[in-house]
């Protein structure tokens, strides 16, 4: 827990710098000299602050208890990217390829990154499911998905 | 209270378009209520885009059925196979789940729905009854009151958020510095959009939403492969029995009442509700040692408290514009997506939507009952779902519902950021909720803030000289530094326990 405090900290120091820097370039009230920067200012010093507290705390050995380690060659932590990439090809190819068949894709990769291996029963389901969602999005909600080529 | 406007709203409400609504969100919201690891602000999360294109009053009726049947779904999973559905339901547990063991599952789920039912429409009716009291009230607030308000409303989540009040401050003001991304509220100057137009209007807020409370969620889920759980009760019984209401009703009634207050607390949720009810159901029974061995009014103490919540949390949504809990910051969410800002305006500008939803409110927990009875053996189906076909779906749900509301692929992309961001932060203790809260607290902080200081020709000091404004500002601070301190105490004692297990 304890580098993880010291990395949150400094996260929240580095954003309160950035939100000092940005805001020193917005305009000033002339007349007020409450403009848009006031707030974020305000709120950049106090996370500073808390962000400060706790570095120091952290650097004391006054942490909370041990988190479980972020170990990357854990095969949960594994799952986890690998589910977070193909989120973001499936986000990358949706509107390209079209919502229908890259959904279908997309759900049964992730039934198989599950250790699902019935791969009738997954494709099924997954059709099932993403042609469910296209037909309430369109036709009750008036929202529609993205086509692709398929239109 | 007006009698005629809520006619009007039960006659909105009575209509076969908006009723059907109410039967589909009440089912939605006891399936994923029931499920655990799906909350009941990921439930209403994910269904809030299936409502973008409904009018105002089918939308509102589907969002409450969602939220009433969410609080007392949780109940079924937490009797039957012992885990909380939501966590509003970890005070149900303690003694449903030793009924359900005895093989009186059928009982305790049938007490359950009827102890619901009641705490959720007396809180309804509290509602009814005293927002428009309060709104009153409010509409004599001036910038100075709405500013402690919003600050009041925050310190309030902060303190029951979490086990790190530091982290849930500093949750709270980086969601505060987010909700300062967009055009400036007073002068409409661009800050930190970095040029993109698709920000001017700050991080969308159902996005910013799914990305903490749900992607975060289920990348978690994924990290885990679960089997599938097994229910071996066979449920017989949908009604209680006129014997265990006769036990039970007093404690119902007392919950339904305490559940309703704790419920109006800005950030005290439903999970609090619960436990107060039933500790509260405890110490005055003739048994109170035989609770958590399978006692019905345990069971009814907890479910009717957590369900009157839900009435109580919408009583500063709607009177204050300030929201009770985590779902509700997303129900006003999806109000200001209808185009309608709750808070004493909206009693004023708007009074037949207001009365409508006191309306939706009551309706919602009769169909939850009904449903929630006659449905229960499904119900308690869907909880052996196999989670490895679920999580993908929930997955594609939450990415459909970033992009539905603006079409926009950007929305996805910052709800997969504020997933990754809410995975980290769970992972290391940091609060979500205090940055949702944030989000919706912020521009009316900022603005009033700025515009107090106008009238006050830039003298802070108006901020400490009405009397609404301290007293409520007092309040925050006195929360804050309260469980500062409680939270002191029980790492003291958990340290001491320690050391005194490493002594033996």
């Amino acid at each position: 827990m304890r580098k993880a405090d010291i990395i949150g900290g400094l996260m929240g120091v580095f954003i309160s710098a950035f939100v000092f820097y940005e805001s020193s370039k917005f305009p000033e009230d002339i007349v007020m000299k409450i403009g848009p920067s006031y707030f974020p200012r305000i709120l950049a010093m106090g996370l500073l602050l808390v962000s400060g507290i706790l570095i120091l705390q952290a650097y004391m050995g006054k942490s909370k208890k041990p988190a479980e380690k972020f170990d990357i060659k854990e095969p949960g932590i594994q799952r986890a990217g690998i589910a977070l990439l193909s989120t973001i090809v499936y986000c990358m190819i949706l509107d390209k390829v079209g919502f229908i068949p890259s959904s279908i894709l997309y759900l049964v990769f992730l039934m198989y990154l599950l250790e699902k291996r019935n791969y009738v029963k997954m494709t099924m389901i997954s059709t099932a499911v993403v042609v469910g969602i296209y037909i309430i999005f369109k036709t009750i909600l008036n929202i529609t998905l993205p086509s692709g080529f398929f239109g | 209270m007006r009698f005629d406007l809520l006619m009007q709203g039960f006659a909105n409400v009575l209509q076969l378009n908006v009723l059907l609504m109410v039967v589909l969100g009440v089912t939605g919201g006891i399936m994923v209520g029931s499920l655990p690891g799906l909350t009941a602000t990921m439930g209403v999360a994910l269904l809030v885009p299936f409502t973008f294109g409904l009018p105002i009053n089918q939308s509102m009726a589907m969002l409450l059925g969602i939220f009433c049947g969410a609080i007392y779904g949780g109940s079924i999973s937490a009797i039957l196979i012992r885990t909380p559905g939501t966590p509003a339901a970890a005070a149900t547990l303690l003694d449903g789940y030793p009924l359900s063991e005895r093989g009186e599952a059928g009982r305790a789920l049938s007490m359950s729905v009827f102890a619901s039912f009641i705490g959720g429409f007396s809180g309804a009716l509290i509602m009814t009854f005293l927002s428009p009291q309060i709104s009153k009230v409010a509409l004599k607030f001036g910038p100075p009151e709405y500013f402690a308000l919003a600050i009041f409303g925050l310190s309030i989540i902060i303190s029951v958020s979490g086990n790190s009040i530091l982290k849930g401050v500093m949750a709270g003001i980086f969601g505060l510095t987010l909700s300062t991304i967009g055009l400036d509220p007073i002068s409409g100057y661009p800050r930190f959009t970095f040029g993109q137009m698709d920000l001017f209007e700050g991080p969308a807020f159902i996005p910013t939403l799914i990305g903490l409370f749900a992607l975060s969620e289920i990348f978690k889920g994924v990290e885990t492969i679960l089997t599938r759980e097994k229910v071996d009760n066979k449920i017989t019984q949908l009604l209680p029995t006129l014997a265990d209401i006769k036990k039970c009703w007093k404690v119902i009634l007392k919950s339904s009442i305490l559940g309703t207050f704790i419920g109006s607390i800005p950030g005290a949720g439903s999970d609090i509700a619960a436990f107060v009810g039933y500790s509260e159901a405890k110490r005055t029974s003739k048994y109170p040692e035989k609770f958590g061995t399978g006692v019905i009014e345990g069971v009814a103490a907890a479910e009717s408290a957590n369900n009157a919540c839900t009435g109580g949390a919408m009583i500063p949504l709607l009177s204050l514009g300030v929201p009770g809990d985590a779902v509700t910051a997303v129900l006003l969410g999806a109000f200001v997506i209808q185009g309608l800002r709750p808070g004493p305006l909206l009693y004023r500008d708007h009074m037949d939507v207001v009365y409508s939803v006191f309306a939706a409110m009551m309706v919602a927990n009769i169909v939850m009952f009904i449903i929630g009875a006659l449905g229960v053996k499904f119900f308690s189906k869907v909880i052996t779902v196999d989670r490895n076909i679920l999580i993908p779906v929930i997955f594609l749900l939450s990415i459909v519902g970033s992009y539905a509301m603006r079409n926009s692929i950007f929305d996805v992309w910052v709800a997969i950021l504020f997933g990754i961001l809410g995975y980290f932060m769970q992972r290391y203790d940091f609060p979500a909720s205090p940055i949702l809260l944030a989000l919706i607290l912020g521009p009316m902080a900022e603005s009033n803030l700025r515009r107090a200081l106008v009238i006050s020709k830039g003298d802070i000091s108006i901020l400490f000289t009405r009397p609404i404004s301290v007293i409520l500002l007092g309040l925050a601070v006195v929360s804050l530094i309260s469980s500062f301190v409680k939270q002191k105490r029980v790492e003291k004692r958990l340290a001491q326990e320690e050391s005194e297990a490493a002594f033996k």
